[in-house]
């Protein structure tokens, strides 16, 4: 590379200094996992959590961050992106989550190996505290597998292991699973039913179906491949259902056929809450979703999240969308507007999806050995009028800047705006 | 809804007027004139019928007056739906109806340009699809009103954010959509019922990448670039132009004769006026735009890049109209000193981007960029979800501008959704505003409005209480009627 580039390259990341061990210090930090620690400090060593408490000593050599008085949170995580498989949404050669596929089973495909980690997109959602997203493919009876990512930018020594696949395979049934197969709630329930029975088949008697000694199954070799993690308990399969009929559909199947199951969407959740509280099954809602957009949200209502929060449901917050998936705060901050507890709200969109996507062991909570995700905000998260001050994404210091705020300054400055560049 | 048109049309033709030579008296016999005046399929035929509370004295509560202004301490009084007395220290009339707003705020109802509501009302089914009329690219004969449906279950949920006021208008799948509507959110059967007194038309056009979608891609059919609709909109006021040539020589001759009429009617020594001038035939589109032309009509112009806002500003030069406001314009920061110097407005979210490529340069600042160049800058929802929360949005925008360096107080932001959204839409000398002669559009928020926490408690429209979260209000729209819904607090 042209060394003069390179230069400018480095000068435009406004934290050139990726590599160092830090210390955070100063600020209220929201464990999510504990309590809040008043005044507490962060020690992080490479891209991981070392210590957490009051007090610490800050080790020699590291980079102090000063955090006095600032709330500190583990970074934000989005349940339900499509973050790097589009960059713009109504230009299909840059559309990557919805794969045009006969068949209602896509349990094969996986996000990763579509993911642009370097999408204009990954740099807008980080600049409002959202470190990792869920980037789930779309589409049929089950999409596949979603990606997990840490929205690190192109120059972190992390990029090149930010993508990985998620523990969970993505589905839909309801209006959605009706129209991918044969027009009915009736026939997508049948449809997933089948594949579901054949994965479990196919785990049982792989060999006999590779010597063509197995009935003709319903999915490709690929496909019930990918379904046996579900069958076999290892990853839940997270549904798309809004109507609460269609909701208690999918508890009864989870319970039949004794898979982990996720309700995505879920506007009529609360109408079934205690079911789902019993059977264990988290709702990933949308806390904007209030009014009855189709027939099948006829119930929606603002309060759901906290209805379920209250019976006991596990719930994440999502924005649903990958462009602004940096609303995420402000989806908490409507939540908590529409009663959901403070803290709930903060779980709901850090350690809880963490939990739902099994990566709660290293995310999601700011916790000794845990991986260094974590925000440092000017104020209440929640609030717009604070933003993400340092983002700190696997132990290392991101930019806060994005296409987006690059294109501003170009007319801010254009246009004599402003005097003096912060 | 075009036959219904058709009707009208037929029914206000002038009478045939032709002098018949009176055979008896050898002399002309004037016939009676018909009712000439054309019927408008737009006018109102049912009063807005407003109920308002009385007289209402809100006191000590932080008042951000819409026009940049913020009073602490401040009371608002309104009788008879208009506001009275606005300020620090003002009295409360004997007998007013008191709200104790300390601690609370107080702004003017919130006024949103960009609406589909009840014309694409929930639940979105094919029924309820009722925005574009997608059959020709410009459709500047229909009228957004005429199809919008009052019993939308949203309507009362952007009550409860706030908002009093808001444009419907057709979507922008044409060149020309066509009319839009200004409504007051108040709980009515009929539309008309919801009109907002005395706020004139407007009108929908769209640039970019929506019309060639939806006839060059999807029906095979004109537009299907951008060459193809600048000239359906340029053919389109060129014919207009043409038909309003027409009427005003028609009227001029017309004028001429009925002054020889009724000389002759007056006087029978005076020349018979011969035959009356015929009437130029009807044409409800061009009709529209020669009000748009004649300035009564406002336009409001669907477009998202900069080169292209500055394409119709050109245009409405060529062709003789004047954008009130851009919507969605989310380059409007790269030439938002353009804006501010034509006078053109900028109806925009907060941070909507990258749907589509046309939106794909937006940025967090546009707001507040367009505001600082001294143009009309107004947060505008175009969503039924957004609409709750436009005080949100300018809470977000607000912050966006202050984070990149432009000074911008909290009552200016308030501006964005209350004086300036008035002024766009021609209503600014009405509402908008909290002072003495203005509507009551009125709203008591629990907490500073921009707050993410923060709720509408009571909503006033002409001063009547339309929404008081106090006292869980029933659902209006009869959909939510026996459902569970009916328990939602909205």
């Amino acid at each position: 590379m042209n060394r003069t580039l390179a230069i400018c390259l480095a000068l435009s990341i406004p934290s050139a200094a990726y590599a160092d061990d830090l210390a955070i210090v100063g600020g209220d930090v929201y464990t999510v996992s504990g309590a809040m620690i008043p005044a507490g400090t962060i020690i992080i060593r490479n891209d991981r959590i070392t210590q957490v408490g009051k007090d610490l000593a800050v080790p020699e050599g590291y980079r102090v961050i000063d955090a006095k008085g600032k709330p500190v949170t583990p970074g934000l995580i989005e349940s339900n992106s499509s973050i790097g498989l589009v960059e713009v949404g109504l230009e299909a050669s840059t559309v990557d989550f919805a794969p045009n596929l006969k068949d209602a089973i896509r349990a094969a495909v996986r996000a990763s190996d579509a993911i642009d980690l370097r999408s204009t997109l990954v740099g807008v959602a980080r600049r409002h505290g959202v470190t990792n997203a869920i980037s789930a493919p779309r589409g049929g009876i089950v999409s596949g597998r979603s990606a997990f990512l840490d929205l690190v930018a192109p120059a972190s020594r992390r990029f090149d292991d930010a993508v990985v696949d998620a523990g969970a395979l993505h589905g839909a049934i309801g209006e959605y699973g009706a129209g991918a197969y044969g027009g009915s709630r009736a026939s997508a329930m049948m449809r997933l039913r089948e594949a579901l029975d054949d994965a479990r088949n196919y785990r049982r008697s792989k060999t006999a179906f590779l010597r063509r000694g197995l009935y003709p199954l319903s999915s490709s070799r690929l496909d019930l491949e990918a379904l046996g993690d579900v069958v076999a308990g290892r990853v839940p399969l997270v549904v798309h259902a809004s109507r609460a009929s269609d909701i208690a559909a999918l508890i009864a199947l989870a319970k039949a056929e004794r898979i982990k199951v996720v309700v995505v969407g879920g506007e009529e959740a609360w109408r079934v809450a205690d079911d789902l509280a019993a059977a264990r099954i988290p709702v990933i809602l949308d806390p904007f979703d209030n009014i009855p957009q189709s027939f099948a949200s006829r119930n929606a209502r603002a309060d759901n999240a906290a209805l379920l929060a209250r019976a006991g449901v596990k719930i994440a917050l999502a924005t649903n969308s990958s462009h602004n998936a940096g609303n995420l705060r402000f989806y908490a901050g409507n939540a908590v507007r529409a009663g959901l507890v403070r803290e709930v709200a903060l779980r709901a969109t850090t350690l809880s999806p963490a939990e739902i996507y099994g990566v709660s062991r290293s995310y999601g909570s700011i916790d000794r050995g845990k991986i260094a995700n974590l925000v440092v905000w000017t104020g209440d998260p929640f609030e717009p009028s604070s933003y993400a001050e340092t983002i700190v994404i696997r132990g290392e210091v991101q930019p806060t800047a994005s296409r987006q705020t690059q294109l501003a300054e170009r007319y801010l400055e254009r246009l004599g705006l402003v005097k003096d560049k912060k | 809804m075009f036959a219904g048109f058709l009707v009208f049309g037929c029914a206000s033709q002038p009478t045939a007027v032709t002098a018949q030579p009176d055979k008896d008296q050898d002399k002309t016999v004037l016939p009676q004139l018909g009712d000439r005046s054309p019927r408008s399929p737009y006018e109102a035929v049912l009063p807005a019928r407003p109920k308002p509370a009385g007289v209402v004295a809100i006191t000590g509560g932080t008042v951000f007056t819409g026009d940049g202004k913020k009073i602490e301490d401040g009371t608002v009084v309104f009788s008879n739906g208009k506001i009275t007395a606005v300020g620090k220290g003002v009295k409360v009339p004997k007998g007013a109806l008191v709200v104790d707003a300390a601690g609370k705020f107080v702004t003017p109802g919130l006024i949103d340009t960009h609406s589909h509501m009840g014309v694409y009302a929930v639940p979105h089914v094919g029924a309820t699809a009722d925005g574009n009329e997608m059959t020709d690219p410009t459709t500047p004969y229909v009228f957004s009103e005429h199809a919008f449906w009052p019993q939308d279950p949203a309507i009362q949920h952007a009550v409860a954010g706030g908002v009093t006021t808001i444009q419907v208008l057709p979507g922008s799948g044409n060149v020309i959509g066509g009319r839009a509507a200004t409504l007051k959110l108040r709980p009515r059967l009929e539309a008309r019922a919801m009109r907002f007194d005395g706020a004139p038309f407007g009108l929908k056009m769209a640039c970019g990448e929506n019309p060639k979608r939806v006839y060059g891609q999807m029906k095979k059919s004109q537009p299907m670039s951008r060459m193809g609709s600048i000239f359906k909109l340029r053919n389109a006021f060129i014919q207009a132009r043409e038909y309003k040539f027409d009427q005003d020589a028609y009227e001029a001759e017309y004028a001429e004769w009925k002054k020889k009429y009724d000389a002759y009617q007056a006087d029978d020594s005076e020349p018979a006026p011969g035959k009356e001038p015929r009437r130029p035939s009807r044409n409800l589109g061009h009709e529209t735009l020669a009000d748009v032309m004649d300035g009564k009509i406002k336009v409001h112009i669907h477009c998202y890049r900069a080169d292209e806002m500055i394409q119709m500003i050109a245009l409405g030069k060529e062709l003789g109209f004047k954008v009130s406001s851009f919507h969605h314009a989310v380059e409007a920061y790269k030439i938002a000193d353009v804006l501010a110097k034509e006078g053109v407005g900028a109806s925009m979210w907060a941070d909507w981007w990258g749907f589509k490529l046309e939106a794909y340069d937006g940025v967090e600042e546009n707001i507040a960029m367009v505001h600082a160049a001294g143009g009309n800058a107004i947060v505008h929802s175009d969503s039924n979800i957004g609409i709750q929360r436009l005080n949100q949005e300018a809470s977000k925008a607000l912050a966006s501008g202050r984070r990149a360096g432009l000074e911008i107080e909290d009552a200016d932001a308030i501006r964005w959704v209350t004086s300036n959204p008035a002024k766009a839409l021609g209503v600014d000398d009405k509402t908008g505003t909290l002072k003495s002669g203005m509507m009551a559009d009125v709203v008591v928020w629990d907490k500073d409005p921009l707050s993410i926490y923060s709720q509408a408690e009571l909503v006033f429209i002409d001063g009547e209480r339309v929404f008081d979260r106090a006292k869980k209000p029933e659902a209006w729209s009869d959909f939510e009627v026996g459902t569970a819904s009916e328990e939602v607090r909205p």
